[in-house]
């Protein structure tokens, strides 16, 4: 008897969770209609994914701070689900859609739909097309500083190892980058794909091979992430081998890279600072709405900090939160 | 030696009292207000028809139910059993008829399993465990295969690994519920002796058996359980096999009459088998069956008659030897096309292989049809099948309060009445049963060959296998099977219990 | 229903425990539905404007269409018993060839779905060999052959998604509509009525319930267990394969694990099923219900704007609510 009342009980207090939880969403949910008061849905990417989460968060708080009624859901990295989150968002009659990471014509239904209501999509990182007029770029800008720092430290030869990955728009962009730069170069390249997840085991697996087909003193060496973590899973293939002749470079500026920089077994990261970007994209969502879908397309650039053992220190003065 | 299975309060007089138990399924009673007591050091059989309520007052004893009213007392201390653990506890311990042993496990696993297993260092002991199963090894008399996965072993080995199993742990009483259903006479007289040393010792045996003879032997007093009530407790000195029979149906009972051995001489050959071999376990089997014969198969356990009944439908594929039936060539690659040229088996156990124990009866009684079907592609009509399962349950007697009661709600008996019913909706021509009546009451057990009889009436050529020597007294003629060869065949007449026990174990070395 | 018992306590004891056998009945075999229920109820207290609209419908139906493709085909291999982890890779590959073949053989729509669905029961056919010729674990065999599908899929793509030039005729099969209602719904409602009668009014469909309540009692009397369970990782295999495709039409492009993340959903949403209105079995119906709850919980958490933790909490709940409280149920059904 005991047990089953308790499990009643639970199960009773469950449903009111649930059904509390939907009227503390109702209280934000009323509607504004103010002249510069907006309703905006976002698409996350996946909570799991720290680079494009910390933007989308304080464009949230941004927008918040200017008194815009937000609403997020997380599609959990599925262009399906993706979709699905632009059409509800739509039915809601949002007047903007920001979307993360998702390239921008993976998500064709969706975006047509948006277009077709006349709503304006955003994309972080995902690229500019039809229906999405602004896109914050994530990718090659941010790959920029970075690569020349690495191409001035090897004086332009020697070996590089590339850990890439292909499936993610971003990490195309930076790829796209790297390869401009070694352009002109005597850089010899050794490109590895890394999966996620297991990216980090999957940097030391590729660095461990590449290091003993790659002896000290041969040539200068080099490895080049095209995310951090991939990186710092060389950086961990470095220290088990002891080798400190090869220069690791990362993109994101993850806690963990900055501490590697700072340590002297990272030459370089590139930063970019999540808090800024956030706001730099509430900044132009007036003028987004107001332009409307058939608005002229423009990629937004992002401020990008190389940070280098030489400038890590004023750095986090500067970004005291990046080691949080 | 014999200190493994009594515990320290076990050597007095223990008293297990259980009063007034009630439980209802639905709106079946399936106990109502039964009273029993059992002293340690003596046995209590307690007998009834399948359905009488003995395996639910088995199973609110070892808090698998529970009781809806009424009181459970040791030694005259009320106690309250609600999970198998409280039962193990008190000292309570149980061979169910379906045996609970993991199949992958040794024999030694699964006895050590629920004993008190551990050394000192927290780690399974295991050569105090051996020693431990070496010692109730000893103690049964009998050979258990400690090191051989149960499921490679024989039904009755299994049964001797969960008596084992229970002997390893400290019990005062012991509920063994139909051990003796599928053993050989010998097996069961080993069986008394162990019930024998456990009751010299002070437990208490609780013995659940269909096998009256049996229930007379051994047991000190009988209760007897009819329709979910007492219907009387007896001291077994008072009763005889005919008195116990009338207390447990109601009525009196009339022995099974032998058929005429020459009912179906005449008629043509249905199924004709020669020298079907599949070693180790089939040698050479040759027989013919003929339309509207039945014919049984006597044989020890493991003596090859269930391995033959599998060659027969092609569940097992023959090393050698040829069948015909109906004239032609019949080389079944598996039950499918056995039960499209109407030949059909119904297994032995019916448990794990007859019946889908979580559907409801209709589903069960449509298996087979299912089975028999020319495509995969042909429609199924529910309404149709829905028809066809109210039938066999008419036809067939199957107690029940409709077929879309689940099959777990039905006794023992009715559950094997499914079985056959799933098979006869083929209209099969050649119909075998394993072990047709296995934990099935006297009153089931009547109705079943009263089935098997109709159909052979009707032009169906049955082949019976049965541990139980009594029953094959329904068959036309009884084939005997030794070491995976039919060795003898006798007519109906003389198909008595010793005269086919002393065949099958002619020529056998003295039990070692 | 007479029950003699001597005093009231006994009897009050009685009475109420067969009112909690009936309660405790109507909770196993109606929960999952009231929970639906109350789902919308709230929904259309608190949005009235926005969620009880014929247009959020068909909304809300239109997301289900994907997920239940693919739920409905694992349906099979569930019934029958076996597990199949391979269903989000053959999803992805099956865009990944869809829109290859489009792309650089320059092959019509049509033919190009069908070659992707071919290789969907390609794969299931894989499947249902090693599991049932090789006798392999079906979940030890379906990942693996699912692994390998990662590896062709990388091998057409080169894990680049696979986009398409002229992809409007194709983009036509999601956002196409027929009085008003977008073809992937009469995709869903079409497949839904023809796997019911697959599964409930067909030899196959009841062979494969007897093959997943025992398959020795199934063989015995005459199934050809094998067979049946191989159909059912065919149908399945397939069932992802059209799942992909229609992903691909929804996203104008094929990821390379752009299905991936139908698997879990896809068993979320049988196992919820399995506990509308049956006793843990997996049924058509259920499988449907349990992918419309899970759609219909996504498009009230955008609608109201609760924080995103919800969903993930929502999507648990449900199913441990689900099934949970539907088996918490059948024991006490059986118990009381």
């Amino acid at each position: 008897m005991k047990r089953k009342r308790s499990a009643l009980a639970l199960t009773a207090a469950l449903m009111t969770t649930l059904v509390t939880a939907c009227g503390g969403g109702a209280e934000t949910g009323a509607k504004a209609s103010a002249g510069d008061s907006y309703s905006i849905g976002v698409v996350r990417f996946a909570s799991s994914d720290p680079g494009s989460e910390g933007i989308v968060q304080s464009y949230l708080a941004a927008a918040k701070e200017r008194g815009w009624e937000t609403s997020s859901v997380d599609p959990q990295g599925a262009a399906g689900q993706a979709v699905g989150a632009i059409s509800n968002f739509v039915q809601k009659q949002v007047d903007l859609i920001v979307v993360a990471v998702f390239p921008s014509d993976a998500l064709a239904a969706g975006i047509k739909a948006a277009k077709s209501a006349g709503i304006p999509v955003v994309s972080i990182g995902g690229g500019t097309t039809d229906g999405v007029p602004v896109s914050l770029d994530f990718g090659r800008s941010n790959a920029k500083p970075l690569t020349e720092q690495m191409v001035k430290d090897t004086g332009g030869k020697g070996d590089l190892l590339v850990l890439g990955f292909t499936p993610g728009l971003p990490c195309v962009g930076r790829e796209e980058e790297l390869k401009a730069q070694l352009k002109e170069t005597d850089i010899k390249v050794t490109r590895k794909e890394v999966p996620i997840p297991g990216q980090v085991e999957a940097g030391t697996e590729f660095a461990q091979a590449w290091l003993a087909s790659h002896p000290k003193g041969s040539r200068p060496l080099a490895i080049w992430g095209c995310f951090d973590d991939p990186a710092i899973g060389a950086v961990s293939a470095l220290r088990q081998t002891g080798r400190d002749d090869v220069l690791v470079y990362g993109i994101n500026g993850t806690p963990a890279a900055v501490k590697a920089v700072k340590g002297g077994d990272m030459r370089a990261t590139a930063y970019v600072d999540p808090a800024t970007e956030g706001k730099r994209l509430a900044d132009v969502t007036p003028d987004v709405i107001a332009a409307g879908t058939d608005a002229k397309e423009r990629t937004l650039l992002p401020d990008v900090h190389a940070v280098t053992p030489a400038n890590v220190d004023d750095f986090l003065k500067k970004f005291p939160g990046v080691l949080r | 030696m014999s200190g493994t299975c009594s515990s320290e309060g076990a050597v007095t007089a223990s008293r297990l009292e259980m009063t007034d138990i009630s439980k209802r399924f639905g709106g079946l009673r399936a106990v109502d207000r039964v009273t029993i007591s059992l002293r340690g050091g003596e046995v209590l059989a307690l007998c009834g028809a399948n359905g009488a309520g003995k395996s639910t007052l088995v199973r609110i004893l070892a808090g698998v139910e529970h009781a809806d009213s009424g009181q459970i007392a040791l030694d005259g201390v009320p106690v309250v059993i609600d999970r198998p653990e409280t039962a193990a506890h008190h000292g309570l311990s149980f061979v169910h008829q379906e045996l609970n042993l993991v199949p992958k496990f040794t024999g030694l696993q699964n006895m050590a399993m629920g004993a008190d297993r551990q050394s000192r260092l927290g780690l399974v002991a295991t050569k105090r465990l051996r020693r431990l199963a070496s010692e109730v090894q000893e103690r049964l008399g009998y050979r258990i295969p400690l090191d051989v996965p149960v499921d490679r072993l024989s039904v009755s080995d299994r049964w001797m690994v969960s008596l084992g199993r229970c002997l390893m742990r400290s019990a005062k009483f012991v509920v063994l519920d139909e051990p003796t259903a599928s053993f050989t006479d010998d097996e069961a007289e080993k069986l008394y002796k162990v019930i024998k040393e456990l009751t010299d010792s002070g437990v208490g045996v609780l013995y659940i058996s269909h096998r009256l003879e049996e229930v007379l032997e051994i047991s000190d007093r009988v209760t007897v359980l009819r329709n979910g009530s007492v219907a009387g407790s007896y001291e077994t000195a008072e009763l005889t096999v005919s008195s116990l029979t009338k207390a447990i149906v109601g009525h009196e009972v009339e022995a099974l009459a032998h058929r005429r051995g020459d009912a179906s001489t005449g008629a043509p050959i249905r199924l004709s088998v020669r020298d079907l071999r599949r070693p180790p376990n089939v040698v050479g089997a040759s027989f013919d069956l003929r339309r509207g014969e039945i014919v049984g198969v006597a044989g020890l356990v493991g003596s090859g008659r269930t391995e033959l009944a599998r060659l027969l439908i092609g569940a097992d594929q023959a090393a050698g030897g040829e069948i015909i039936l109906d004239g032609k060539p019949y080389a079944p690659r598996g039950p499918h096309d056995a039960i499209r040229a109407g030949v059909v088996l119904v297994p032995e156990e019916r448990r794990s292989q007859a019946l889908l124990l979580s559907e409801s009866i209709e589903r069960n009684l449509a298996v087979a049809s299912h089975g028999s079907a020319r495509h995969l592609m042909c429609r199924f009509r529910p309404r149709r099948s829905h028809r066809a399962a109210v039938d066999i349950v008419d036809e067939l007697g199957i107690k029940t309060d409709g077929v879309t009661r689940p099959v777990l709600s039905l006794s023992g008996g009715n559950q094997q009445k499914v079985v056959v019913g799933n098979y006869l909706r083929t209209r099969p021509s050649v119909l075998v049963l394993d072990e047709p009546t296995v934990g099935v009451d006297v009153g089931s057990r009547e109705e079943i060959y009263g089935i098997i009889t109709g159909l052979a009436g009707a032009g169906a050529s049955i082949l019976v296998i049965s541990s139980d020597f009594d029953e094959l007294a329904v068959c036309d003629r009884v084939l005997v099977m030794r070491h995976g060869a039919i060795v003898a065949e006798v007519p109906s007449h003389r198909a008595t219990k010793g005269h086919l026990t002393r065949l099958c174990f002619e020529a056998e070395q003295p039990a070692a | 229903m007479t029950v003699i018992v001597e005093d009231s306590i006994k009897e009050a004891s009685a009475s109420s425990s067969s009112t909690a056998r009936v309660v405790w009945r109507l909770i196993g075999q109606y929960g999952t539905i009231a929970m639906l229920g109350l789902l919308i109820v709230t929904m259309t207290a608190l949005e009235p404007s926005v969620f009880a609209t014929s247009d959020n419908l068909v909304n809300v139906l239109n997301q289900s269409a994907i997920p239940a493709m693919i739920a409905l085909g694992l349906t099979f291999p569930l019934v029958t018993g076996d597990f199949d982890l391979s269903i989000g890779n053959t999803a992805s590959l099956s865009g990944v060839v869809a829109c290859t073949l489009m792309r650089d053989v320059d092959m019509s729509i049509w033919m190009a779905i069908s070659a992707a669905i071919m290789v969907g029961l390609v794969i299931g056919l894989v499947n249902g060999v090693v599991v049932t010729v090789l006798n392999v674990n079906s979940l030890v065999a379906t990942l693996g052959v699912g692994t390998m599908a990662i590896g062709v899929n990388y091998k057409i793509a080169g894990g680049q998604p696979v986009g398409l030039s002229d992809s409007e005729s194709f983009l036509e099969i999601s956002l196409g509509t027929l009085l008003g209602i977008p073809y992937p719904v009469y995709i869903m409602i079409g497949f839904t009525a023809v796997l019911w009668l697959l599964l409930n009014r067909t030899v196959l469909g009841q062979s494969m319930q007897a093959v997943g309540g025992n398959p020795v009692a199934a063989r015995l009397s005459g199934v050809r267990v094998e067979r049946v369970r191989l159909v059912s990782f065919v149908i399945c295999g397939a069932f992802a394969a059209l799942t992909g495709v229609l992903l691909a039409s929804r996203t104008g492009s094929a990821a390379v694990s752009g299905g991936d993340g139908y698997l879990l959903s896809a068993f979320a949403a049988a196992f919820f099923g399995s506990a509308v209105l049956r006793d843990g079995q997996f049924h058509i119906i259920g499988t449907l219900v349990g992918v419309i709850t899970v759609a219909i919980g996504f498009n009230a958490i955008a609608l109201t704007g609760m924080a995103t933790y919800w969903q993930y909490l929502f999507q648990g709940l449900l199913l441990v609510l689900g099934v949970g409280v539907g088996s918490l149920a059948r024991r006490r059904t059986a118990a009381t």
